[in-house]
């Protein structure tokens, strides 16, 4: 079975077992090996993660920016190739994506920002 | 065996070299094959892009040659594993010559099938 | 029966968010200036609305990914940033004449200036989206925004010689002003393309679930629902030349536009203007804002909804709150709702190939669309809308400086 990375698995949106919406393949992973074929050990959901496939600069903004304030630093959401049920149009991965560093920005937002507004 | 991590979304867009030095064209595509559990990388894609070479390069330039590379206004080389020398992930290169490489061949590109809605829509479960 | 109904009230709700500040400005003041001569652009601009709604709607049911889902994943992070930002830049500025649009409404009502408006508005807004479903937004703005028809009913009542108003539709040079003539042409077609319609459309087509089965409705809905709001667009333009041309009364304040309906329909027309005004611009802002949201929730990979409850999707909703309360701020500042409406409609036309163009790309993508891929007419259309658009962002800066008022 054959895997197009750029056209199937990049930039894709990523499900969890539950089928909720964790974000966006934003990096893909690749183990060089001597000898033997290269493999695709992950993938990657981040804002670094992106930014840094834009330019340097703005990688190296996204840094300092998540050093300023951890709070907003999601972390880089790193998913195993093991995990990966599906790809095409939605990438289906076997893990819960609560507990990922993608959902933390999230989480973090409902706690201390949205849930204080009424009507939320 | 000695192993190395390379990111797969730097290496878009970069320009391979061929062992003389001289330009095949612009990392497009890699292709895995998933056998006995692993996702194995058999061979790269790199396009050129004819008079848009020169868009690429920046930021703004690889994501315009994206949106051209998307008509398949291009040529292309189909360059096997074994032959992409990726020790410099900055600098990829073939280590054989321009000639040897296989084109692109566009009807051997399988379409991914055909995009279903509804059932795979990311959407969250109520 | 019921498909009747769905149909209609598709068109209905598409009306929603066409005649805004934007489209009410241009053209108005191209009425006032130059009488039926530019009612060509909004023709053309009308038609090329119909064309994005309809392709966009079509990418949404076959695919299940909206325009931002589908930039994002098919050209990947590099390129979506530039239809990202710019969007965002053109979409900012359009939101905050849209708020400007309503304050000066409540101002000419009220006698309050717009600059103590702007909050409330923004925040009224915010409130819209915060506590409302898509429906709601969408359904609840539209519906009000009928009142629009009173344009159409005091063009009627005007008696225009519907010769004249015919040879309008023809493109002719015109005999005087000739930068003011294209800086409009230019304006006119961005109030009408602007992009933010037609990306939140396709959002909308997901929000509500169409499927493969609903493809005709959707073309139906564009077809039908964008010639409406053309037709509000060109009522407007013709009262302004029945009723301002012969007064020679060109239009550099909002509250001279106030002057429109008096003449037709008395008093009520006046209040009938404001709240017209109003209630458009108060729609589109709803609409815009959102647009935004989901442009950089979609292509960021957030979760995105305004069906779903904000704590469900905190940094879209996070997104849409920061967007609109800023844009309130701006408008609080003082800056000219008129100027910002004349520069906001430049700046959507110059950018329309940054979203246009990839489209040609998109409604091709066998991968995406699959059997229901553009046919040549839709090719050779949007190739043609292409070219005008990147004809309009060359020369979106020359006639700025010397067409702009």
């Amino acid at each position: 079975m054959e895997l197009r990375l750029v056209h199937e698995l990049l930039d894709k949106p990523v499900l969890d077992e539950a089928r909720r919406y964790v974000g966006r393949v934003d990096g893909v992973v690749l183990e060089l090996r001597r000898g033997a074929q290269p493999r695709i050990t992950a993938f990657e959901i981040g804002g670094r993660v992106w930014a840094r496939r834009l330019s340097p600069r703005i990688a190296r903004w996204a840094v300092s920016l998540g050093e300023r304030w951890p709070a907003l630093a999601n972390g880089v959401t790193r998913i195993s190739m093991q995990d990966v049920r599906r790809t095409g149009i939605t990438v289906s991965v076997k893990c819960d994506g609560r507990t990922t560093p993608a959902m933390r920005w999230e989480h973090w937002l409902r706690r201390n920002v949205i849930s204080r507004i009424p009507g939320a | 065996m000695r192993t190395n991590e390379c990111r797969l979304e730097l290496l878009l867009g970069r320009r391979v070299l061929d062992a003389d030095g001289q330009l095949v064209g612009r990392l497009e595509e890699v292709v895995a094959d998933y056998r006995d559990g692993e996702y194995l990388v058999r061979e790269f894609h790199v396009g050129t892009f004819a008079m848009f070479e020169r868009l690429g390069g920046g930021m703004l330039g690889n994501g315009l040659l994206r949106l051209i590379g998307g008509n398949r206004l291009y040529d292309g080389y189909v360059i096997p594993w074994k032959l992409m020398d990726l020790s410099d992930a900055d600098h990829p290169r073939v280590t054989v010559a321009k000639g040897e490489l296989a084109r692109i061949d566009e009807t051997a590109h399988p379409s991914s099938s055909v995009r279903r809605a509804a059932k795979s829509k990311p959407r969250r479960t109520a | 029966m019921k498909r009747l109904l769905e149909l209609s009230l598709g068109i209905v709700t598409s009306i929603g968010g066409f005649l805004e500040a934007g489209s009410i400005i241009t053209a108005v003041q191209g009425g006032a200036v130059f009488g039926y001569q530019l009612l060509w652009a909004i023709a053309l601009g009308t038609v090329g609305l119909m064309l994005l709604v309809e392709q966009s709607g079509r990418l949404a049911c076959v695919s299940g990914r909206t325009v931002g889902d589908a930039l994002r994943e098919r050209f990947g992070i590099n390129f979506f940033v530039i239809p990202l930002v710019t969007g965002l830049i053109v979409s900012f500025l359009v939101l905050a004449s849209e708020i400007g649009g309503v304050s000066l409404a409540l101002q000419m009502a009220t006698g309050i200036s717009l600059q103590w408006w702007a909050l409330p508005v923004a925040f009224a807004g915010w409130f819209l989206l915060w506590k409302g479903t898509f429906g709601i937004v969408e359904k609840g703005t539209s519906l009000l925004g009928l009142v629009t028809i009173v344009f159409i009913v005091a063009a009627l009542k005007l008696h225009p010689d519907w010769g004249e108003v015919t040879a309008g539709l023809l493109p002719t040079r015109p005999s005087h002003d000739r930068a003011r003539y294209w800086y409009l042409v230019v304006s006119i077609i961005g109030a009408s393309i602007s992009p933010y319609l037609y990306m939140f459309y396709s959002s909308g087509v997901v929000e509500d679930g169409w499927g493969v089965d609903d493809l005709s409705t959707n073309k139906a809905t564009a077809v039908l629902g964008m010639s409406f709001g053309g037709v509000l667009s060109a009522a407007v333009l013709v009262v302004a030349a029945l009723v301002f041309l012969p007064r020679g009364i060109q239009v550099e304040r909002y509250e001279q536009a106030g002057l429109l309906l008096p003449p037709v329909l008395g008093h009520a027309g006046f209040v009938l203007f404001l709240a017209s005004l109003g209630i458009a611009c108060f729609g589109a802002t709803a609409e815009i804002t959102l647009a935004m949201a989901y442009l950089v929730a979609q292509g960021l990979g957030w979760d995105w909804s305004e069906n779903a409850k904000p704590k469900e999707n905190t940094r879209f909703s996070l997104t849409y709150t920061v967007m609109i309360l800023l844009a309130g701020v701006v408008m609080t500042l003082g800056v000219d709702p008129l100027k910002l409406t004349n520069f906001s409609m430049m700046l959507t036309a110059a950018s329309l190939p940054v979203t246009v163009v990839p489209m040609l790309v998109l409604m091709n993508d066998e991968a995406l669309v699959g059997d229901h891929r553009n046919r040549w007419f839709g090719n050779v259309a949007l190739g043609a809308l292409s070219i005008i658009a990147i004809v309009v962002l060359l020369s979106a800066v020359p006639l700025q400086v010397m067409g702009g008022s």
